[in-house]
């Protein structure tokens, strides 16, 4: 049950998340999987977070690039379009009222 | 079962069994998109097992070689998530069904209310984008060819007969059917009677635009949600 609400909240923000983390520039696919797989309550296994940056590239919210490892296979990288870059501002700007909304509306039930 | 880019010939044999299964887990998805996800995978374990290495010496000997102690490459694997898990994440950013109708569609539509015209050819290729479309059901596709075949082009000539029957002296401006037709043969005595001309009017006009209304309603309305892929 838990494992289900997590998954309805992650909907709508894991993949801003995910474009946030790009926002200072080009980065391994990896590190940003391992950095936001960190975050227990955010993802449910780093594994998950593949087919998402797919999803997003697909989008046109980011865009990879394949690059050479000196060991093992090519790494993909990826970085913020321009279309993503605004779509992670402007969710940047609804989150702080939507989330202080809730909280507001959450918090009353005890007074 | 299709084996991953060769690059992963090297990973341990857990990690390759891991990703053969993860392949078999995504078959539903896209090749594309499976590939593209199994090579990404398969680049993170090895990058892992690579960051491990540069940890320490003590696991570099064990997680380089071919047979890389199973505790490393199982730790890679756990948070990765079980293959399933992954899957189902992947079916998850499939593209849900369009809301908006696609082109094919509103050609569909508009082709089998006003194609008729263009010698019925018009007609017969809305019926064919029709049937090819996943936006409607049988039941509105039936609906869509019976109900009144070769659209408004059909109420035209219905139209032309009906004056023709009931004389064109009657109704000088006479275009394409259209309510005059009632008029017409309410006016007449020799024709048709008054309300079987009103009855076929209203099929022969309402029908075709009855059709592409209902469609086009139903286009936009389809919006069901991929059965069983919710991501979680």
């Amino acid at each position: 049950m838990d494992a289900e609400l997590l998954a309805q909240l992650r909907r709508g923000t894991l993949e801003y998340c995910v474009l946030a983390l790009l926002r200072g520039g080009e980065r391994y696919a990896g590190d940003v999987v391992v950095e936001l797989g960190a975050e227990g309550v955010l993802v449910a296994s780093q594994g998950t977070l593949y087919p998402l940056l797919s999803r997003l590239r697909r989008d046109g919210l980011v865009s990879s690039v394949l690059r050479e490892s000196p060991s093992g296979p090519a790494r993909r990288y990826y970085r913020l379009t321009a279309r993503g870059r605004s779509a992670v501002a402007a969710f940047i700007e609804q989150w702080s009222p939507f989330r202080d909304a809730v909280d507001r509306v959450l918090s009353q039930e005890e007074t | 079962m299709r084996r991953g880019s060769s690059s992963y010939g090297s990973l341990p044999l857990e990690a390759r069994a891991y990703l053969d299964e993860l392949a078999g887990e995504l078959r539903e998805v896209p090749r594309a998109r499976r590939r593209e996800i199994v090579d990404d995978i398969s680049a993170h374990i090895a990058g892992e097992l690579r960051v491990d290495h540069e940890r320490g010496p003590s696991l570099s000997a064990v997680t380089t070689a071919a047979g890389a102690p199973p505790v490393v490459v199982t730790d890679v694997l756990d948070r990765l998530g079980p293959p399933a898990e992954i899957a189902r994440a992947a079916r998850a950013e499939l593209p849900t069904p369009r809301r908006t109708p696609t082109g094919r569609d509103i050609a569909a539509i508009v082709l089998l209310l006003v194609g008729g015209f263009l010698f019925l050819v018009g007609w017969v290729v809305g019926v064919v984008l029709l049937w090819s479309s996943t936006t409607w059901r049988l039941r509105d596709k039936v609906v869509a060819t019976l109900l009144v075949p070769g659209g408004l082009a059909t109420s035209a000539v219905l139209g032309a007969i009906g004056v023709g029957t009931t004389g064109a002296a009657s109704c000088p401006t006479q275009v394409g059917g259209g309510p005059h037709l009632g008029t017409c043969a309410a006016q007449t005595t020799g024709g048709l009677p008054a309300a079987a001309g009103i009855v076929i009017v209203i099929v022969a006009v309402g029908g075709p635009i009855f059709t592409s209304t209902w469609l086009s309603i139903q286009a936009r309305r389809h919006d069901r949600p991929m059965l069983g892929h919710a991501g979680h």
